[in-house]
């Protein structure tokens, strides 16, 4: 390519080719339509291969039913275009083909990304990443399709005036096409704008978002324009190779290292956080498998810049790629996010605040000790609903059943709320009692200790005898579960099933149905994020039930 | 007392990375140390050196300054050979070795004062720290992207160093700004203990005052007294409807 931002021109360029000059063969038998008479009978021939730009072309077709070959000469000069190395060589992977094969390539991963990204995409809590990749993606598809059409269009031209498809036509197009120039300088922008975006995501502390806002935009910002000046230059003023100590020339190759580095910072960004969630990241075998992808196409561009030293070829290629490098390693991270998130927000949903609270947005425990005390009513509201029917069996069984699920899901019945962050300080609400007789008493009499000390505890490298103990009692909570749910299964909707429903207990079950529907059946589960009005019809029912009672509203 | 806190582990990184960034500045013209050697040449920041073994020993090396020349003198050398013909403007670029060996300077000496002195108890100071060792990382890769560009595979071990020193400050970068968090939060509960343990000793309560007053550091257990969390009140429960 002309404008390889660092490699000297090459000297093979220029090699002479004897077939391509006028020669003389001597005398001989001409045979063709065009001549006068179809066979003539020449003293001198003189001949001169047909070549273009100085290269010796060749038909690519095959002829049958001819027994002539091509002269020795031309035959010899075509070898010796094949053997030399470089860009001038004339092998297949110099060729247009390749070319045409990776940018159509190209064209349809971009514009699959971008329909996914139109209909994938939420909105909702990150509007403007959404925003700037979903306009970033549309203008790279656009600019890939204006391009492959044009292509298209030079290549039949050339094709047309002189017989042949050269490449050099091709990359002379990506270096001065002002439009392909221009919309790839906003893409890439927009992409980058969104890499930060995406990097902001990853970290939770309001103070690091801030600074990686401020360092990813402004080096976004920084790379772009210098790599969209020189370019400009070049197409208004010419390129100039001549001037090896002209300090302009050492801003492309700075621009091309500057943006690998960026690629790299963000791929390592990229792998510090799979790192850190390794826990989720693993979780299922779709995760999995995106999380493979999503590392892949981030190390996608830095290792092209290493293929490229050691191959002069996929240079080329890598500026094809470049813009699909882009779509890919921004889309593919964003929906391996997502669903890293749901992963993540299927776990901080069984704590009672549903997201990790940090040191800068906390003023004196506010939040743990309000964690505490919603626990602390919770419980002892559902403890005392829980008293009355605690052994009183539901006709389906379903009580039990969440009972037993709730312990499997938190692995023992120590419920974690948290609170702060999860590396350093965790709050742990125990309810453990104070084994003072008071407690049990308590806990007897009333079904649930009301004297439970609410401890905050920071989350501290726990004993292997610990371990040992939680991994035990999970065990043991495990098969039990299994055990009741297959015995349920079986022998109990059978023995259950066709019992009668007396009115009274058709109400409570109503009740429970609504509680579990809301999600306020598992004691200690509580969704402080998601308050939203969900009115049943059953609800209304209850609401007038209770009103009659004059009981107080149940939450 | 552990001997090797999270501070003095960044100050050996940072340290081992000033040092690994000394010898590309101080090769070839300066001293005898090749950022990179191909055929009978050797290369350096600030110049390159032309050595002829055979018939006669032969060695001159150019004028110390940034970017290659060819030289005007009429022996062998006068021609440079670079391993990639790349440019030789490229060697400009390598410039980025100096600004990277200034910037591990600095850092060293933040780190320094984190690990030995009172700034290291400031978020702020660390926060400026761990936005040092941002372009460290940067200049580091950046070396060693220049380096690889103009000589290839030809390089010596100050040159893969370069390598080595960006995967460490990788690590250190991550461990800096964890360090950061853990600062911010130890600045946070100092606050709040100290206040708590004020508003306590004026409720004149003993016995879990003194346990809750003596938390200094994160890693202590607290036990906040129930006559504060344990009665829920009505306007603190949530309205799930």
């Amino acid at each position: 390519m002309d404008g390889n931002p660092w490699r000297s021109s090459d000297s093979l360029a220029n090699i002479q080719y004897p077939s391509c000059k006028l020669g003389y063969y001597g005398p001989g038998l001409l045979v063709g339509k065009s001549l006068p008479a179809p066979v003539i009978f020449a003293d001198d021939v003189y001949f001169q291969s047909y070549c273009h730009d100085n290269k010796p072309a060749y038909m690519a077709g095959t002829l049958y039913d001819v027994p002539a070959t091509y002269l020795d000469p031309v035959v010899k000069d075509w070898n010796r275009y094949l053997d030399i190395s470089g860009a001038s060589s004339g092998t297949f992977q110099n060729s247009i083909y390749p070319i045409i094969i990776s940018f159509t390539t190209n064209f349809i991963i971009t514009f699959t990304m971008t329909v996914l990204a139109f209909i994938n995409m939420r909105d909702k809590p990150y509007k403007s990443a959404s925003r700037f990749l979903k306009l970033g993606s549309l203008i790279a598809s656009i600019n890939l399709a204006i391009t492959l059409s044009n292509l298209i269009c030079m290549l039949k031209d050339e094709y047309d005036h002189f017989g042949i498809a050269g490449k050099h036509c091709v990359m002379e197009f990506f270096e001065y096409d002002t439009t392909f120039i221009t919309l790839d300088f906003i893409s890439t922008f927009l992409l980058q704008c969104c890499q930060t975006f995406i990097l902001m995501r990853t970290f939770e502390r309001k103070q690091e978002k801030h600074v990686i806002f401020g360092v990813g935009i402004s080096l976004s910002l920084i790379s772009n324009l210098l790599w969209v000046v020189p370019k400009y230059h070049d197409i208004v003023h010419g390129f100039s190779q001549q001037n090896e100590n002209d300090n302009w020339e050492l801003l492309p190759p700075f621009v091309y290292m500057f943006k690998i580095v960026i690629a790299a910072s963000y791929a390592s960004l990229i792998i510090n956080y799979t790192i850190s969630k390794r826990r989720f990241c693993f979780r299922t075998l779709q995760l999995a498998f995106i999380t493979h992808l999503a590392l892949f196409v981030v190390l996608l561009l830095p290792g092209f810049f290493i293929a490229d030293l050691a191959n002069y070829w996929i240079y080329e290629l890598s500026e094809l790629f470049n813009t699909t490098c882009y779509v890919s390693c921004t889309y593919v991270v964003w929906e391996w996010l997502e669903r890293l998130d749901i992963e993540q927000k299927r776990e901080q949903a069984q704590s009672i605040l549903g997201r990790a609270i940090y040191e800068d947005e906390q003023q004196n425990y506010m939040f743990a000790k309000y964690a505490l005390k919603v626990q602390d009513a919770l419980t002892r509201k559902e403890s005392s609903a829980e008293s009355a029917t605690q052994f009183g069996m539901d006709d389906d069984g379903k009580s039990l059943m969440s009972k037993y699920e709730e312990v499997d899901d938190m692995g023992d019945t120590r419920k974690q709320v948290l609170a702060t962050t999860t590396r350093t300080v965790q709050l742990e609400s125990t309810t453990t009692s104070k084994s003072d007789n008071d407690a049990i008493i308590d806990s007897d009499s009333l079904g649930h200790d009301i004297h439970t000390v609410n401890q905050v505890k920071f989350n501290t490298q726990r004993g292997y005898k610990d371990v040992a103990h939680e991994a035990f009692d999970s065990t043991v909570n495990n098969v039990v579960y299994f055990t009741d749910k297959v015995m349920l299964k079986t022998f109990g909707s059978s023995s259950f099933g066709g019992s009668s429903k007396s009115s009274s207990t058709n109400s409570k079950n109503d009740k429970e149905q609504v509680k579990k529907r809301i999600g306020l059946d598992r004691t200690n589960k509580v969704y402080v994020y998601s308050t939203k009005d969900i009115e049943f019809d059953s609800d209304i029912d209850e609401e007038d039930e209770d009103e009659d009672d004059g009981s107080p509203p149940e939450v | 007392m552990t001997l090797l806190t999270t501070p003095r582990l960044l100050l050996l990184m940072s340290l081992a990375v000033t040092v690994t960034h000394i010898f590309p500045v101080v090769a070839t013209p300066v001293t005898g140390i090749t950022l990179a050697t191909f055929m009978d040449f050797s290369y350096g920041v600030f110049g390159w050196c032309y050595t002829r073994r055979l018939p006669s020993h032969l060695k001159f090396c150019t004028k110390r300054r940034i970017g290659y020349r060819k030289l005007n003198t009429h022996v062998y050398g006068d021609i440079l050979y670079l391993p990639s013909e790349s440019k030789y403007s490229i060697s400009r670029l390598m410039v980025v070795h100096i600004i990277a060996f200034i910037n591990s300077v600095v850092l060293s000496g933040m780190t320094a004062a984190v690990a030995f002195t009172r700034y290291g108890d400031s978020p702020a100071f660390v926060l400026a720290t761990a936005l040092v060792s941002l372009p460290l990382f940067i200049f580091s890769l950046f070396c060693f992207l220049v380096d690889i560009l103009l000589f290839a595979t030809h390089l010596d071990w100050p040159g893969w160093l370069m390598l080595v020193d960006t995967i460490v400050m990788a690590f250190g970068c991550s461990l800096l700004w964890s360090w950061r968090r853990t600062v911010s939060i130890r600045a946070y509960e100092a606050l709040e203990t100290g206040q708590r343990f004020q508003l306590r000793s004026f409720d004149g309560e003993t016995g879990t005052t003194s346990v809750d007053g003596e938390v200094q550091h994160i890693h202590h257990r607290t036990a906040p007294d129930k006559s504060n969390l344990a009665a829920p009140e009505r306007s603190f429960t949530p309205d799930y409807r």
